[in-house]
C-alpha cells in the first residue's frame, strides 16, 4: 500500500469519525429535546403577519403542514424497546403551544376544516380544558365556512357540555340547522336547549326563519312547525307568569294561579297533547307534565 | 418586420429553452410533486379535495419560480456571457426588439410548463377527488381550477418582466437573480404590508409612513392578486370581471417593465 493511499485512508477515517461522533450526539441531544419541548419552537410562534409574509403564496401549503405538525405532537409516541418491540412513551403535552399551531395554522388557512375538527377533538378535553380557546377557533372556522354545519355543531356542543351554557347551545345549534345538508334533528335538539335555557322568543325567530325556506313536503317540516307551537305556548305563559309577577311582586307558584288571577284567559294549546308545566325555579316545560316532581334544573337555574 | 424578428426570437428562445437540459430536470420534480400529491393527501382525514387542489396548484408555482429564475435568468446571460447578444444585435435586431423577443419565448417555455404540470396536478387531482367523493369542496369547479392556474401562469410572467428588467440594469446576472427574488417577496406581501399600515395605526417603524407605503404598491407588483389557490381549493366564487382585470393588470405592467428594461439596457455597458 502505498504512502499517500495510507494517508488518504487516515484522513477519511478520521473524519468519518468526527462526523459520526457529532451526529451522533446531536440526534441523541434532539431526541432529548424532543420529549419535552418539541412544540415550543416553530414557525408557529411567529406573530400572525409575520407568519403570512413568511407563507407567501403557498399559506394553503403551510397550513398543511402545521396541522400536521400539530397532529405528529398529539399522536402516539411508540419507542423501541432494547429487547425488541416497542413501548408508548408518556408523553408531556405543552397545550399552550399546541394550541398556538392551531391559531397559526387557521391564520393561514381560516377555512381548513383538519384545524378546528382536530382542535375540538382534543383542546376542550382534560388535561387541556381549553374551552374558550376551542370556541375562538371554531368560530372563525364557523364563519369562513359557511357550507358547513359542523363548526356552529361542535360551538353548540361546547356551550352544553362544558359551559353548561343551555340556551347559547340552543342558539348555535339552530344556527348550524340553519345551513344546507344539516341534519333534521338539529333545529328540534337546537330549539329545546335554547328554550331551557331562557331564550324562547329566539328560538321562536330562529324557527320562524329556518321554516320559511323549508318545503313542507319535506321530512321533518311538521316536526318543526310542532316545535314552533309549543315554543309560542311557552312565550305565551312565560310572558304572563312575568306580568303575574310584576302586579303581585311574586312569582306563580303554579300555572293554575295564572288562569286564576285572570292574567292568563287560558293555556295555549300544546301540539304534543300534553299539559303545560312549571317547576320550582319557574322555568316553563312544554314535554314534561310532571316537572313539578322532578327536581329543578340546575342549569337553568344557575343561567336564570 | 419588426413583428417578424420578435417572433423569431421568441420562438428560438423557447426552443433553446425546451433543449435546455434544467427545463427538463424541473419538468421531472414537478412530475414528482404531482405524484407525491397523492400520498400527501392520504395523510389528512377532512377536506382532502383542498389539499389536492392546494398542493397541485402550489407545485406549478414552486416550479414556475425555479423556470424564471435559474432557467430564465440563465438563458439571459448566457446570451451575454458567450458574446450571443452582439450578433444578434449587429443584424437589423434593435434592442427593444431583443428584450420583446427573449421575453415573449421565456413567457411560452412558462405557459408549456404550466399547461404540462396543470394537466399532470388535475390528473392527480381528478383521481382523489373521484376517490374521495365527500371530500370534493362544495362549488368545485374546474373552471375556477383553470383560471386560478391561468392567473398563476400570468403571476409568472409579471415576474419574468421583473427579471429581464432586473438584468438590463445589473452589473451581474447573480446580482440580477438576487434583486429578482427580493422583487418577487415584496411583490408577494406588498399587499399585506400596505394593509398593515394604512389600516394599523401602530405598525413600528413604518407608523406615518403610509404614503410611502401606498407609492411603494404602486411601483412594486402586487403578486399576491394572482393567487387563487384559495378559491379554486374551496370553490369559492372568482368573478369573471375580476379573472379580465388581472389578465389586464399582468399585460400592461409586464409591458411597462420590458419598456423600461429597454432604455436601461441601451445604458449597458455590453463588452
Amino acid at each position: 500500500m502505498s504512502k499517500r493511499l495510507t494517508i488518504h485512508l487516515f484522513v477519511a477515517l478520521v473524519l468519518i469519525g468526527f462526523y459520526a461522533a457529532s451526529n451522533n450526539a446531536l440526534l441523541q441531544q434532539q431526541n432529548t429535546a424532543g420529549q419535552t419541548g418539541r412544540s415550543n419552537s416553530g414557525i408557529w410562534n411567529l406573530p400572525p403577519v409575520a407568519l403570512l409574509a413568511v407563507a407567501g403564496e403557498f399559506k394553503g401549503l403551510m397550513a398543511d403542514y402545521l396541522t400536521m405538525e400539530a397532529g405528529a405532537q398529539l399522536g402516539t409516541e411508540l419507542a423501541r424497546k432494547p429487547e425488541g418491540g416497542f413501548r408508548v412513551v408518556k408523553k408531556q403535552y405543552d397545550w399552550p403551544s399546541i394550541h398556538r399551531i392551531f391559531v397559526a395554522s387557521q391564520t393561514l388557512d381560516p377555512s381548513f376544516a383538519q384545524t378546528y375538527i382536530v382542535a375540538q377533538g382534543w383542546l376542550p378535553w382534560e388535561p387541556a380544558n381549553m374551552v374558550p380557546e376551542t370556541q375562538e377557533i371554531v368560530k372563525i372556522a364557523a364563519k369562513n365556512r359557511p357550507w358547513d354545519w359542523q363548526p356552529y355543531h361542535s360551538m353548540g356542543f361546547n356551550a352544553y357540555y362544558f359551559q353548561n351554557r343551555h340556551g347559547e347551545a340552543g342558539k348555535l345549534f339552530l344556527e348550524a340547522a340553519k345551513i344546507p345538508n344539516a341534519p333534521p334533528f338539529l333545529p328540534i335538539l337546537g330549539a329545546r336547549l335554547a328554550q331551557k335555557g331562557g331564550e324562547t322568543e329566539t328560538a321562536i325567530v330562529i324557527m320562524k326563519s329556518m321554516l320559511v325556506d323549508k318545503n313542507p313536503e319535506e321530512p321533518g317540516y311538521t316536526d318543526m312547525v310542532d316545535r314552533l307551537h309549543a315554543l309560542e305556548g311557552v312565550l305565551v305563559i312565560e310572558q304572563a307568569a312575568n306580568s303575574y309577577e310584576k302586579s303581585t311582586g311574586r312569582k306563580p307558584s303554579s300555572l293554575a294561579e295564572l288562569t286564576a288571577s285572570g292574567t292568563l284567559a287560558a293555556m295555549p294549546p300544546n301540539p304534543y297533547n300534553l299539559d303545560y308545566c312549571m317547576d320550582a325555579a319557574g322555568v316553563i316545560y312544554f314535554d314534561n307534565p310532571d316537572c313539578q316532581s322532578s327536581p329543578p334544573d340546575k342549569s337553568n337555574q344557575q343561567q336564570r | 418586420m419588426h413583428v417578424r424578428n420578435i417572433w423569431f426570437l421568441a420562438l428560438a428562445t423557447c426552443t433553446e429553452g425546451i433543449r435546455h437540459k434544467a427545463l427538463w430536470a424541473i419538468v421531472c420534480l414537478a412530475v414528482l410533486l404531482t405524484m407525491a400529491n397523492l400520498g400527501v393527501t392520504t395523510l389528512y382525514s377532512w377536506d382532502l379535495g383542498k389539499v389536492s387542489v392546494e398542493f397541485g396548484l402550489s407545485a406549478v408555482a414552486f416550479t414556475g419560480l425555479l423556470l424564471v429564475f435559474f432557467l430564465g435568468m440563465k438563458i439571459l446571460a448566457d446570451d451575454l456571457e458567450r458574446s450571443r447578444i452582439f450578433m444578434l444585435l449587429s443584424r437589423p435586431v434593435s434592442i427593444w426588439q431583443y428584450l420583446t423577443g427573449k421575453f415573449l419565448g421565456l413567457a411560452m417555455i412558462l405557459l408549456l410548463a404550466t399547461i404540462i404540470l396543470g394537466l399532470s396536478a388535475a390528473l392527480s387531482m381528478h383521481y382523489v377527488l373521484w376517490k374521495y367523493p365527500a371530500y370534493v369542496p362544495p362549488n368545485f369547479s374546474w373552471l375556477t381550477y383553470v383560471m386560478a392556474l391561468t392567473c398563476q401562469w400570468l403571476s409568472l410572467v409579471v415576474l419574468l418582466a421583473m427579471s429581464v428588467l432586473c438584468f438590463s440594469f445589473a452589473s451581474h446576472p447573480f446580482v440580477a437573480l438576487l434583486l429578482a427574488v427580493s422583487s418577487y417577496l415584496v411583490g408577494q406581501n406588498m399587499e399585506l404590508l400596505r394593509r398593515v399600515v394604512v389600516e394599523n395605526p401602530k405598525a413600528g417603524v413604518l407608523t406615518g409612513q403610509e404614503n410611502l407605503v401606498v407609492a411603494l404598491s404602486w411601483i412594486f407588483p402586487n403578486l399576491s392578486l394572482f393567487d387563487k389557490k384559495y378559491a379554486a381549493a374551496y370553490g369559492m366564487a372568482f368573478i369573471g370581471q375580476e379573472f379580465m382585470l388581472l389578465c389586464l393588470y399582468s399585460i400592461s405592467y409586464s409591458a411597462l417593465l420590458i419598456y423600461l428594461s429597454t432604455l436601461l439596457f441601451k445604458r449597458k455597458e455590453l463588452a
